[in-house]
Order: C-alpha cells, then structure tokens, then sequence
C-alpha cells in the first residue's frame, strides 16, 4: 500500500530530518517509534504531502505523491503532532468545514464523527473552552472525517490522560481494517497493544522494522532485573541503560537492558516492547537498518 | 530587556527601519527645482538641520501614531502564540514588570522606526541641504516633537491589549476611530489664531500639532505655513528657520503629553489577567461575556440560514461569517441599505462605511489558519497547499462582494462611472489583503495600510481624483481607475509570488 524509497530530508546547512529511509507498509497499524529529533515529524509530514522529499520515492497505491500530491491528498486523513484550532468556532462548526475542504458534504457523518470520539454532548460549545484531550480528539474526528484509506496521526497521546489515552488507542484500532493507520510516538505503550507493525527510527534512519514479536525475538536475552541500593542506585543509572525502576523495602529494582549480564545479581527476564526499543537503540547503528521479521 | 531584544532581532524591525528611511528620502524633495518641505509664510524655509529636523519630525508624527500602533500591539498576543505566556506567568515576575518590559519593548520599536526616519533625513540633508548638518540638533527636534507620540502609542498598544473584550480586531478597528478622534482634538480646532493651546489640548497633542502650530507662529510671526511640497510656484526668497526652542514653557507643553500615557500604564496593569484562562474560558464553554462574544452570541443564530447556503459555495468565505457572526448582520445591512438609501448616500455614505467594514473583515482571511496553528490541517487536504493564494483569492473576492454587492451593483446601474471605481476598489482590498496577509503572516500590515488610505480618501473628499479608489466621490478618471485596477493586478499576482516564496523557504 505505501512503499518509501530511499526517501531523504536535507535542511540548510546540510542537516538531514530524514536519510535514506526505505520500507513497505500494508493496511494496519504502523507504529513509527523514535527518540525527540529522529525525524518522525518530517518523515510523516512527507507522506502528508506538507513538505517535498529532496531525495527518493514515496508511492502509495503504486502512485508516487511527491509528483501527484493531489492523489494521496484525497485518500489521506491527517493529525499533526501539534495543531491550533479557531477558538471561536463549535467543534461542529470546525469538523464541518475540515469536511467540505475534504469534499464531505454530509452533515450526518459529521455527527458521526463526533459521536465516535465522544464529542457529540460538546458540539456546540465554542473550541475555545475545549481541554487538550478534547482537541485532541476533535483533531482524530477530523482526520477520519472524508473515510481516508490512509490515517497519519504525530505524536497523538501526548497531554492525555490514561483513560483517553486507552480510548485513543482503542479508536485507532478499530479503523484500520482495511486502513493503513501510521502512529508515531516515542512512547511505547501507545503501540504495544495495537501495533501490527512497528518501525524504529533515530537520527533520521531506520534502525529496524517488523512485527513487535519480531523486535522482542530480537531483544531477547537482553532484558534483566537486578536490586541495588539506594547508595549504588545513581552510579548504576549513570553506566547502565534502566528501563524500570521501583523502589522497595528491599532495594531498587532494576530492569536492565545489555547484551550481557550486567550487574552479578542480575537476573534474565523476558524482555517488553519498551526492552526492545531500548535494546535496539543502544545496539544498532543508524546506517544499518535491520528487517526483523 | 528580553522583549526589547526580541522585537529587534526581528526581521519585520529590519524592514520597519528600512520602510522608515525610504519614507525620509520621499518626504523631502529636491529645492535645486524649486520644491521644498517646510514652507512659511508663502516662502520656502532652507534645508538647514532645525528646518529640516523640524518639518520632518512633524512629518513623521501622523505614520508614526497611526502604522506605530498596529506595529507594536503585538506583544502580548507573540507570548500567547508561542506559548510563553503560560512560562512567564509561573515566575516571580510582577504584573507590573512584565507589562513594563512590554511598555518599553512597545517604545524600543516605535523609537527604532523612529531613528530610522531621522537617519535618512540627516542622509537627505546631506545630499540635498542647505547648511551644516547638525545631529544633536536633529535628535534634540525629534525628541521634543515626538517623545510623547512614541509613548502615547506604546501605552495605548498596551492597553488595547490588555482590554479584554477588545484585544485583537475589534481592538484594531477602534484604534482607528480614536486615532482620528484625538488627532483633531490635539489641534483644538477651536482655537482663536494667536490663542494658548489649553490644558486639555497639551495633555491630548501626541503628535505635537497643536504644539507646532503655536510655536511657529511665535517664532516667525505667522500662522501661515506648511508641510510638504504644494507644487505652486515660488515666488519669495527663501528663509531660514531656527527651529523650536527649547523655552521652559515649551518643554514643559510637550511634558504634558507624557500625563495621559502615564495614566494609561495603571489602567493596562488593571486590566491584565495575567493569561489566567480562567478568565477567558468559561467552563460552561461560550467564552467571556465580552461586547465581542455577546454580539456574536446575538448574531449566531441569525446568520446559520445564509451560512448554510454560502457554505456549498465557499466553506472558507462562510468561515469569515462564521468566526465573526455579528459580519453577518453588517453584510445584511449593507444590501438592505444599498436597496433602500438614495443613490447619493450608497455612494458617499454606504460605501465608504461598508471600505471601512471590509477593512476588518478582509485582513485576516489570508492570515487565519497560519495564526491558528491549523494550516498544516488546511495543506493535507486537496488542492490546498498549492492551490492556497487562489483559493485565498476567491475566498476574498467573494466576501468582499458579499457586503458590497448590492450598493455596487445599483451604482454601475445609476452611475456606471462610480461603480466601475466601487467594483475595481472592493477588488483592490480583496487582492491586497490576501498578498500583504501571505506576505507578512499578519493581518495588521493589511488593516493598518487600507484604513489609512481610507482616511485618506475620506480626507481628499475627491479632491484628489488618484484617491476616490472607492468610487465614493464620483471622481475619478479612466485613468486612475486603470491605475487601481492594475494595483488590483498586482496585488493579485504578488499573492501567488507570495505564497509560492513562502512553500519554498519551508521546503
């Protein structure tokens, strides 16, 4: 459905966002992970359409939309990781213009709209009054709002509370069917539950792609719990990469992630998503991306 | 200090300066042709530093108190869009030094603007004057003149920002009004010839009219003089002007100019909530009860039969209606009026009040989804993001003819001269307020530039034929309205340079 070859972003100053990023997606939930600065927004914001690569392909449906944007504009809904509202217009008002720029005439879907997200008791209220979450899932009901075949979403989660955090997920989930849904996020959680694919990224390269039970086949035999004094506890943080830590009568516990054991009290455990994601940041070079499948 | 920094680090401040300088060298023609600046008496003063600083000064006192506001009141709104506001809010800082550092950020602007004018008149002297040039002598004229402009605008910058209910359009709009209020107040038309300008007038006189005026004619003798170059013919020697003194009383006239912005500053800090949203979210949604929320609560209703329709034709046009429902009622107004009114009044009456309106309406259509933070929504969807500037266009055309179709209409019927200029004009502020509005990310350098040139208009009463662009005064030639048609042109051509520069630099 979306194939990005050898895509690249160069800003001024020979600084690159993206570099030679190259992979296929089908319909599903793809979740892009990455640190803050590894090129998520600007990669996303290519397949959008809202900035040009200066290098490669990006095809989707067999249509390159760098060259025919208008073609992937039609079928795209599209959240970005940060975005303003008029304060002075309801949440109809908005959803309802978003949908006649997409072509969407019918008010009816427009209430569907704010029903799924849960809008529909608020719809008249000016956006002004709205709390983040609520923009936030005004902004989903406008990138689903023209039924788009392909649903980008930056960054979506962040400044939500758990609970629209789950129902922002559970969302996601139940529309990508037959969708290609790409999720980006640097936190982990957000995909783990939804994520059929997942693509890691950092300083603009792709660090590896695959399905989660993939990338946890990968990390395995690096994920390891160890309890540390409270003494120990900031030399260890300091030369050891810590994906967990609580604090108990007995000590700190740690949950570690190395190639090898790192500490002699450590013991092996199975290692999660967020292992994972550690475990490939700190192992893989950005110029050699690994398919993990 | 932070503030004043930032706004000089600025771009704009760059071009503000540089706008500044060229506006010296226009203002001040070559006396080698007979052309001169400062004329009194019916002679022509000599390009000597006091003449020259003086009648520059003076020059510069009404693009100063007028562009200066529209330049400066920005300051707290920059911290609201870029988030700082809800950082600086979280810190020791006072109200009152916060709004202090905007005072002096507002003032830092106005005097860079300032300074910038009085360079390149101290350039023009050196290119075209009569004597020595002498910059103590300029800054000491600057300065007297126009010490008090510079802090009326920042102060009521300040205030207009701190208002609630009037910070931003409406806020924009009635700074016009007061502007032209207190420009004729300070002169104190009532005046006898050769009378003390009063208390009242000293405390008013920001741009230091009044104040001149007196001066001069006790310095020369005469009431008789102007600024600017009349184009008639000389036919006195020219005379050399000393400038104004700096008499005890003088100085003390123009302090008296520094009372009513000092009284401004307390009633900003009054109205200041610190950004508290509480204040400006109610949490049963609907806003502040502010005069804008209520008209538009009044208004809303009123305006969903017409928007309905116009929002299968132009969502975004339906848009401008929708932000601001009380437009609605003013568009209304304008059909009903122009059916109703006899032709006369449509022309000099209606149309100018309905310029005046598109003014407001106009100046953000290009600006708003930038200012919003929803254009990156407004670029995914189709044919948007390449599409922008003639989209904007026609969004702009179509709002513009909204509120002044019909008395444009009934005028190329009853009068097809004045309707040829009423359409090319209403053309003109769409196009131009699109260009500037991509161009500058702002929709003030739009509404501060077509409110004055509406003053203008209004002022020359069709006197000058180049001025009637609305058609209100029936004057104007093929020609001019060739002229304004093809500024429409332009206008219209330079929206798409605009935007096209402006994808560019963003990639």
């Amino acid at each position: 459905m979306l194939r990005i070859e050898a895509v690249s972003k160069a800003f001024r100053g020979g600084k690159y966002g993206v570099r030679d990023l190259s992979f296929e997606a089908r319909p599903g939930v793809l979740g892009l992970l990455g640190p803050n600065g590894a090129g998520k927004t600007t990669f996303m914001q290519m397949i959008a359409t809202v900035t040009r690569p200066t290098a490669g392909r990006i095809l989707f449906d067999g249509v390159d939309v760098v060259k025919d944007p208008e073609a992937i504009r039609r079928r795209l809904g599209y959240l970005p990781q940060d975005f303003g509202v008029y304060d002075n217009l309801t949440a109809f008002e908005l959803l309802d213009y978003v949908a006649r720029l997409k072509g969407v005439r019918s008010r009816a879907r427009v209430n569907e709209m704010l029903q799924m997200v849960n809008l529909h008791t608020v719809a008249n209220r000016p956006l002004g009054s709205f709390s983040g979450g609520m923009r936030q899932r005004l902004g989903i009901a406008q990138a689903l709002v023209s039924d788009p075949d392909l649903v980008i979403v930056d960054e979506p989660t962040a400044g939500l509370d758990p609970e629209e955090r789950v129902r922002f997920r559970n969302v996601l989930s139940d529309i990508s069917g037959r969708r290609l849904v790409i999720l980006s996020t640097h936190i982990v959680s957000d995909v783990e539950s939804i994520a059929g694919e997942i693509a890691v990224v950092r300083e603009g390269r792709l660090l590896a792609s695959g399905p989660p039970e993939a990338l946890l086949r990968a990390a395995e035999g690096s994920a390891w719990e160890a309890v540390v004094s409270s003494a120990e506890l900031e030399r260890q943080r300091a030369e050891l990469t810590v994906s967990g830590m609580v604090r108990r009568a007995d000590g700190v516990h740690l949950r570690l992630v190395a190639k090898e054991r790192p500490l002699p009290q450590a013991a092996p455990v199975g290692p999660d998503l967020e292992d994972a994601y550690l475990y490939l940041m700190q192992s893989q070079s950005p110029s050699r991306a690994a398919v993990v499948a | 200090m932070a503030d004043a920094r930032t706004r000089l680090r600025r771009p704009s401040t760059g071009i503000l300066v540089l706008a500044s300088a060229l506006g010296a060298w226009l203002a001040i023609p070559d006396p080698s042709k007979g052309a001169g600046l400062l004329w009194i008496g019916g002679a022509r003063a000599l390009y000597t530093s006091p003449a020259l600083a003086f009648a520059t000064a003076a020059f510069f006192a009404f693009p100063l108190s007028f562009f200066g506001f529209y330049l400066a009141s920005n300051a707290l709104q920059h911290d609201l869009r870029t988030r700082m506001a809800a950082v600086v809010v979280a810190t020791p800082i006072r109200n009152a030094e916060y709004l202090l550092g905007k005072l002096a950020g507002n003032a830092g602007l106005l005097i860079a603007a300032t300074f910038g004018f009085m360079m390149a008149a101290m350039a023009m002297q050196a290119v075209r004057g009569e004597g020595p040039l002498q910059p103590l002598t300029f800054l000491a004229q600057y300065a007297l003149i126009l010490s008090p402009c510079v802090a009326w605008v920042a102060a009521m910058a300040l205030v207009v920002e701190c208002a609630p209910g009037i910070s931003g359009r409406l806020g924009d709009a009635l700074y016009f009004f007061v502007w032209s209020f207190t420009v004729a107040l300070g002169v104190e038309p009532w005046r006898k010839a050769g009378a003390q300008i009063s208390w009242f007038g000293r405390c008013i006189d920001y741009t230091g009219l009044g104040f001149i005026f007196g001066e001069v004619q006790r310095i020369t003798g005469t009431s008789e003089f102007a600024i600017g170059d009349s184009g008639n013919p000389v036919t006195k020697p020219p005379i050399t002007f000393p400038g104004l003194d700096f008499t005890p009383e003088a100085m003390a006239t123009r302090a008296m100019g520094f009372l009513v912005p000092a009284l401004l500053f307390p009633l900003a800090l009054a109205l200041f909530r610190r950004f508290d949203p509480a204040s400006t979210k109610s949490p049963r949604g609907g806003g502040r009860r502010s005069l804008s929320a209520i008209l538009a609560a009044l208004a809303r209703p009123l305006g969903r039969p017409p928007l309905a329709v116009l929002d299968r034709l132009s969502p975004d046009a339906a848009l401008t209606f929708r932000a601001r429902p009380p437009l609605v009622l003013l568009a209304a107004a304008s059909a009903v009026l122009g059916l109703t009114l006899p032709i006369e009044s449509v022309r000099e009456n209606l149309l100018p009040a309905v310029f005046a309106v598109l003014s407001a309406a106009l100046a953000d259509v290009a600006t708003r989804e930038r200012q919003a933070g929803f254009a990156t929504i407004v670029f995914a969807a189709p044919r948007r993001r390449d599409g922008f500037a003639a989209w904007k266009l026609a969004t702009a055309a179509l709002v513009a003819l909204l509120f002044a179709g019909v008395p444009t209409a009934r005028l190329l019927i009853t009068d097809p001269k004045a309707g040829v200029s009423a359409l090319v004009g209403v053309l003109f502020l769409a196009a131009t307020a699109v260009a500037l509005g991509i161009a500058t990310g702002t929709p003030k350098t739009f509404m501060g530039l077509s409110l004055a040139l509406w003053y203008l208009a209004m002022n020359a009463k069709g006197h000058t034929p180049a001025l009637d662009y609305g058609g209100w005064w029936a004057m104007a030639t093929p020609l001019v309205q060739a002229g304004w048609a093809a500024a429409t042109v332009l206008a219209t051509v330079a929206s798409f340079a605009a935007h096209r520069a402006r994808l560019a630099r963003e990639g």
